[in-house]
């Protein structure tokens, strides 16, 4: 802990200059590639290799970089060529690296209050601390949460940039799939103009080739965390949900999730010969676990319990496959489609299935502070499981801010969970 | 402003002709809304994009389901502590309502909380008429044609549920009805840019009068009071003091009247159950293009509400706003736990550079007789006279 401290303190002091300067995620890159940093899946190291490239070129083509929020279209960006950067993202590593506290302050500095989702707090922060590189232009879809629309439509307007914004209806007709098809077309529009690319209709067919094959990937990695030994937890799955977020359409996320596959089918195929047992309590996550770092991990304290937490609903495969033939037809249905948009009951369904494949003992509902998309659904969803008898566990907190974080209350609570799932 | 006209606590001595007329006015809103309130035909709305048009079109009456004042007891059980107080609220009123006036209700995606708030009443009222509007977040061409074609599809199902078929020139009878009344609203308001011969408050309760009653009938009820006003100004009695901009999301009566009887003078405000509710843009009555796409235009077209794509860009124009009106101080109220007025406000602040600015945040009900919300208020006020 002490270290970890130490290092996030040395990382801040770093300043923004260096965590600025491209040359510094090349040199991260170079230590990662030369086996510098160890990690427990060579698809982590790709992973982290293929985020390090990400911020670099984000700060080395800032003339052309839009920020673009967590379920934006990346196939587009990808296709045109046009860097991108994830603020939501940005604030999960942030976490991660535990300097989160200085973000945060700087933002609550300026009037910008503790109810509302610290991801976006966190985010605004860094932005005024002038830790991110400069958008030509502000990409945000209206997925899941008033919060992204805001903040992104805040920070456009602050920095007089383009807002582009994919209003996503929560229908799911063929109005609402044309509506999105017509704004995809006036999106590249916008882009082309702003990044002097022109879109090519190859390009934009190959990116959701990509975008296919990931999703074929990842299904295969998911049947894969299905079986009773795969050791592969929500601890694990975390850092890859990077590439939902930020990798579709890229011809390195369907690599990194192979690899990952062909990994967890080894790592299976070794702990069945050593005779391991599985873990002794299966769960499924909902929402997001906490990001920063602290000794208290819940999920390392559920392992210690002897349960995992397998799965993380962020990781559902929820969208059909994808069509290169019809790049933008396919992207709007991906984009109609998400379980957690829209009417409670399509995530509830969805909640049953993971239930149901993944075959888990229980659920963790993590209600993170600031989400009134989440917490708002706290009621239909424990109703639900409970008339569907599947036991579920409410937790309170926060997975970016640390403050606040009582782990005497959520060790309790856990406790008391698992006895009686035993 | 004319500070030799100043009047402390400003209300201006009123007449006994003032007062009758005033009892006039209020007892026939009163008796309207009470005779709204028990009328079996009702369809709950909470949202001002709702297009109540369409409601009345299909002879029910559209009911805007205000927040219940005091606690929210029974919704608290119902809706996460961290949705704002005007949802829950809303709720409460719903629960406690007699469910047998209702025959319904029509909830937007306006923001995540009003989503919730319709699973809650979608339950509440499982028996009953249920729809969930789609509402775009642009103005832009897609945009309107998607919102006509929703449109068009609320009103077919609603006529479908009442068994009547769809019915245009209905439709457009009563957009011209709402139209009317609309824009006579915003005259009141325009109105104001000289000096203010009715308070502010009046003026939001009469807009909120406008929700709940038949748009046939609410005529009536604004006759009287622009002949109260007009009178009023005849006799050039107006109200002096700190002239003010009200804007935010919702506020409840209480916190009005607190800024009044602090002396405040509520000129113009943006709020959802005020200006903003009647703040359209004028459309040509009729035309060759379908009903459906005027609604549309028109309601995506009006001032923007902050879930709104361009409402942070509007901010540029309200300097101008302020300057018209001859504004004073700002008053920024937003509910707690409301994104979208606060990740506005947030900006607001910082774009708001010659005028003072208060920024309160409340409960649609409690807070607003809060002491510490007077003392704010009272501190600004006395600010702005130095
Ligand atoms: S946690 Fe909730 S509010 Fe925050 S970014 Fe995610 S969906 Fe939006
Ligand atoms: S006050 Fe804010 S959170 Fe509440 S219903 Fe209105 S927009 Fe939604």
């Amino acid at each position: 802990m002490v270290m970890d401290g130490l290092k996030a303190k040395t990382l801040y002091s770093l300043g923004r200059q260096l965590l600025r300067h491209p040359f510094f995620y090349f040199l991260c890159q170079q230590a990662i590639r030369h086996g510098l940093v160890k990690y427990p899946y060579a698809a982590r190291r790709m992973l982290i290799d293929y985020g390090l490239g990400q911020i670099k070129e984000a700060f080395q083509h800032s003339d052309k970089l839009v920020w673009s929020s967590a379920f934006f279209p990346t196939e587009i960006l990808y296709a045109l060529g046009v860097t991108h950067f994830s603020p939501e993202v940005a604030s999960a590593v942030t976490a991660s690296l535990g300097f989160q506290e200085q973000f945060l302050a700087a933002a609550e500095s300026r009037w910008w209050g503790r109810d509302n989702c610290s991801f976006h707090r966190c985010a605004m922060g860094g932005a005024f601390l002038n830790f991110f590189p400069q958008a030509k232009a502000f990409c945000a879809s209206t997925h899941l949460c008033d919060g992204a629309v805001l903040l992104f439509n805040n920070l456009a307007a602050r920095y007089r940039r383009p807002f582009l914004l994919l209003d996503t209806p929560l229908k799911q007709d063929r109005g609402a799939l044309n509506y999105v098809i017509q704004q995809l077309r006036s999106i590249i529009a916008s882009l082309e103009e702003y990044s002097g690319k022109k879109m090519q209709a190859h390009r934009l067919e190959e990116a959701v080739a990509h975008a296919e094959a990931a999703r074929q990937a990842l299904v295969e990695v998911n049947r894969l965390r299905r079986e009773p030994l795969s050791p592969f937890s929500t601890r694990d799955a975390v850092a890859f949900l990077y590439l939902y977020f930020n990798g579709l359409g890229s011809p390195v996320t369907p690599r990194i999730y192979h690899t990952l596959a062909e990994e967890l089918q080894e790592k299976i195929n070794a702990a069945a010969e050593a005779s391991l047992r599985p873990p002794r309590i299966r769960l499924l996550w909902l929402h997001i676990p906490p990001l920063y770092r602290s000794n208290n991990n819940m999920l390392a304290y559920l392992e210690a319990k002897g349960a995992r937490a397998v799965f993380e609903e962020f990781s559902h495969v929820y969208w059909e496959p994808m069509d290169p033939a019809r790049p933008l037809e396919s992207i709007a249905r991906r984009m109609l489609s998400h379980f957690i948009y829209g009417p409670v009951e399509r995530r509830l369904k969805a909640i049953k299935r993971m239930v149901e494949d993944l075959k888990v003992d229980g659920v963790i509902h993590f209600s993170h502070w600031g989400c009134r998309q989440n917490c708002g659904s706290v009621k239909a969803i424990r109703d639900y499981l409970k008339q569907e008898d599947i036991p579920l566990l409410l937790l309170d907190g926060d997975c970016i801010d640390s403050r606040n974080y009582a782990f005497g209350q959520v060790q309790t609570r856990i406790d008391g969970f698992l006895e009686m799932l035993a | 402003m004319n500070w030799e006209t100043w009047q402390r606590a400003t209300p201006v001595a009123q007449s006994h002709q003032d007062e009758r007329q005033r009892e006039e006015y209020l007892e026939l809103l009163e008796r309207e809304e009470e005779h709204t309130r028990s009328q079996l035909e009702k369809i709950a709305w909470l949202c001002s994009y709702t297009p109540v048009e369409i409601i009345a079109a299909c002879g029910l009456v559209p009911y805007r389901l205000l927040a219940a004042e005091g606690q929210t007891l029974r919704a608290d059980t119902i809706l996460h502590p961290t949705l704002c107080s005007y949802v829950r609220g809303a709720l409460e009123n719903a629960l406690a309502i007699d469910a047998r006036t209702l025959q319904g209700a029509v909830l937007l995606n306006s923001c995540n909380a009003a989503g919730h708030l319709q699973h809650a009443l979608a339950a509440l009222y499982s028996q009953k008429f249920q729809y969930f509007l789609d509402l775009p977040h642009s103005n832009s061409d897609a945009a309107i044609y998607f919102w006509a074609n929703e449109l068009r599809q609320f009103h077919e199902t609603l006529a479908c549920y009442r068994g009547i078929p769809v019915c245009l020139d209905a439709l457009q009878q009563q957009m011209d009805l709402y139209r009317i009344n609309r824009e006579r609203l915003a005259a009141l308001y325009a109105d104001r840019k000289g000096e203010v011969f009715v308070r502010g408050s009046a003026l939001a309760r009469l807009v909120q009068a406008s929700m709940v009653i038949p748009a046939a009938r609410f005529a009536k009820v604004l006759d009287l009071f622009e002949a109260f006003a007009e009178e009023q100004k005849e006799r050039g009695k107006y109200y002096g003091g700190p002239r003010l901009f009200l804007l935010g999301s919702i506020m409840g009566a209480a916190t009005m009247e607190i800024i009044e009887t602090e002396g405040g003078i509520l000129v113009l405000d943006d709020l959802c159950t005020g200006y903003r509710a009647v703040n359209f843009k004028a459309v040509p009555p009729g035309g060759a293009e379908s009903p459906y796409l005027s609604l549309a235009r028109f309601y995506l077209g009006r001032s923007p509400c902050a879930r709104m794509k361009d409402s942070f860009a509007a901010l540029d124009r309200l300097e101008q706003l302020l300057l018209d009106y001859r504004i004073d101080g700002v008053i920024l109220y937003y509910l707690k736990f409301c994104d979208p007025w606060y990740y506005l406000g947030q900006l607001l602040k910082e774009r708001i550079k010659h005028i003072p600015v208060l920024i309160l945040e409340g409960e649609y009900t409690g807070t607003g007789r809060s002491g510490q919300l007077r003392t704010r208020i009272a501190a600004f006020l006395e600010m702005l006279k130095a």
